[in-house]
């Protein structure tokens, strides 16, 4: 019989308490949406099911020795996990279009101020009752505004870590409601004929000048915010494996099964800050409400950046490619590209938006450094 | 936590970070121009596996065989006869 009760006493049915159900039901639902409703799959699958077994009572998967203590403090405290996804992002960036027409830069640096402007809004938050954020967890919180999971991730585990897991969730969770968010802010912002302006062909690209860039970015880092190096650095060096054309299996495994298994072990890491002590507060609530605020703003501004450039620009610029400037690598572009269709048929921005969009990686990574730089 | 405090430093962070993204990807505008100006554009490739059947091709279309050019005169003679007729 006392076998019996101790045997009872070790399972999740006498062992659940309602906050770990809750979250359990979260990891649930983030699976829902990463499989049936195809929400950032790649992320979201992962999270959610280490949001489950990182509340599995008795299990251990969190306390020290079990394996989500070890994938997160191992890739995610130190940051290694977001980097090696900044290297084959890289390595998966084309700047051809971005080379092409530079003007673009400053759309994707315009995109940014929805980062800034999220600071406001969280240490505003602070007047309300249950609510303390720290500038840096303000900061933290802000980087959701870059739209850039790996920038967020390692941005949060570097100010704030208890945070860790809700903005993750939020950064991924905006990134993949990008076509829902965007579109009636571009359509509120520009008027039909803006929307059916058309852009020139782009120029081509020498080899040598792709090759060149990745350098440059590097050594404007080095010169003027080496705190952005780790995220500038290995983003530089996967491009520059892609471009340089002399180490294909080396871009190719950034670009497939290294960043591929570190998304699951980076996946998990984060799920496994989803536990209900660090996740069911009212904080949670304000990190997903200002993370929406960052993103509507960054998408405003680059909008706003466009129209202002297309007046004083001697070739014409389709406002609606701005929006792409908050990154989230290609959905932002792809969403210009369409809202761009919806206006005019024979439009296609998808190329014109992939400059603000790979410029946006730049800016956020920059934003980030900068925040790192002062409040770190 | 002090509010006004941290308002303050959120506006200096607001005005310091918006001037440096825009100075960094400033210069790297500046930057991208003088490459495009000052680094040549990649040479058109040609291969010569293509341009030899282009070359045959168009030697082939004006020699034309004698038989079809016989062939082509008695047509047009005999079109000339039935329209004098």
């Amino acid at each position: 019989m006392n076998g019996l009760m101790t045997l009872w006493a070790d399972t999740g049915v006498a062992n659940f308490q309602w906050p770990e159900l809750v979250m359990m039901a979260v990891g649930g639902l983030l699976l829902y949406l990463a499989i049936a409703r195809k929400f950032e799959p790649l992320l979201l699958l992962p999270i959610g099911f280490g949001a489950i077994l990182a509340n599995i009572p008795n299990a251990g998967f969190n306390d020290e020795g079990g394996m989500l203590y070890y994938i997160y403090h191992i890739g995610i405290e130190t940051g290694v996990f977001p980097l090696i996804i900044f290297m084959g992002v890289g390595a998966l960036t084309d700047f051809g279009a971005l080379i092409a027409n530079p003007k673009t830069l400053f759309l994707g640096a315009a995109a940014q101020f929805g980062i800034f402007a999220t600071l406001f809004g969280a240490i505003l938050l602070n007047l309300v009752p249950g609510f303390e954020f720290t500038l840096a967890d303000a900061s933290a919180i802000a980087i959701i505004g870059g739209a850039d999971g790996p920038t967020a991730i390692f941005l949060a585990s570097k100010l704030a870590p208890d945070l860790l897991g809700a903005i993750a969730v939020a950064a991924y969770s905006y990134m993949a409601l990008v076509p829902i968010i965007q579109p009636p802010i571009m359509r509120a912002l520009t008027t039909p004929e803006e929307r059916q302006i058309k852009m020139e062909q782009l120029r081509p690209v020498s080899k040598k000048e792709k090759i060149i860039f990745p350098l440059a970015v590097l050594f404007m880092t080095i010169l003027f915010l080496p705190a952005a190096t780790p995220l500038v650095g290995m983003f530089c060096l996967g491009n520059l494996m892609r471009e340089s054309g002399v180490v294909d299996r080396l871009s190719s495994t950034a670009q497939n099964e290294l960043i591929n298994i570190v998304t699951i072990f980076l996946g998990l890491g984060v799920g496994s800050k989803l536990s209900a002590d660090k996740f069911l507060n009212l904080e949670t609530l304000g990190i997903l409400g200002l993370g929406a605020i960052a993103f509507s703003i960054g998408t405003a501004s680059g909008v706003l950046m466009a129209k202002a450039m297309g007046r004083f620009s001697k070739s014409p610029i389709n406002p609606l490619i701005g929006a792409a400037g908050v990154s989230a690598v290609p959905m932002a572009a792809r969403v210009a590209n369409k809202v761009g269709l919806e206006a005019n048929p024979h439009n296609f921005l998808l190329m014109h938006a992939m400059g603000p969009n790979v410029a946006g990686v730049l800016g956020s990574a920059v934003a980030a450094g900068v925040l790192l730089a002062i409040v770190g | 936590m002090d509010i006004t405090g941290s308002l303050v430093t959120a506006f200096m962070l607001l005005g310091l970070g918006m001037a440096f993204v825009y100075m960094f990807l400033g210069l790297l505008f500046i930057c991208i121009n003088l490459m495009a100006k000052y680094i040549p554009a990649d040479k058109p490739v040609i291969s010569a596996k293509r341009k030899a059947p282009v070359a045959t091709q168009a030697a082939n279309q004006t020699q034309v065989s004698p038989q079809v050019i016989a062939a082509i005169t008695s047509a047009v003679q005999q079109y000339r006869k039935a329209r004098t007729v």
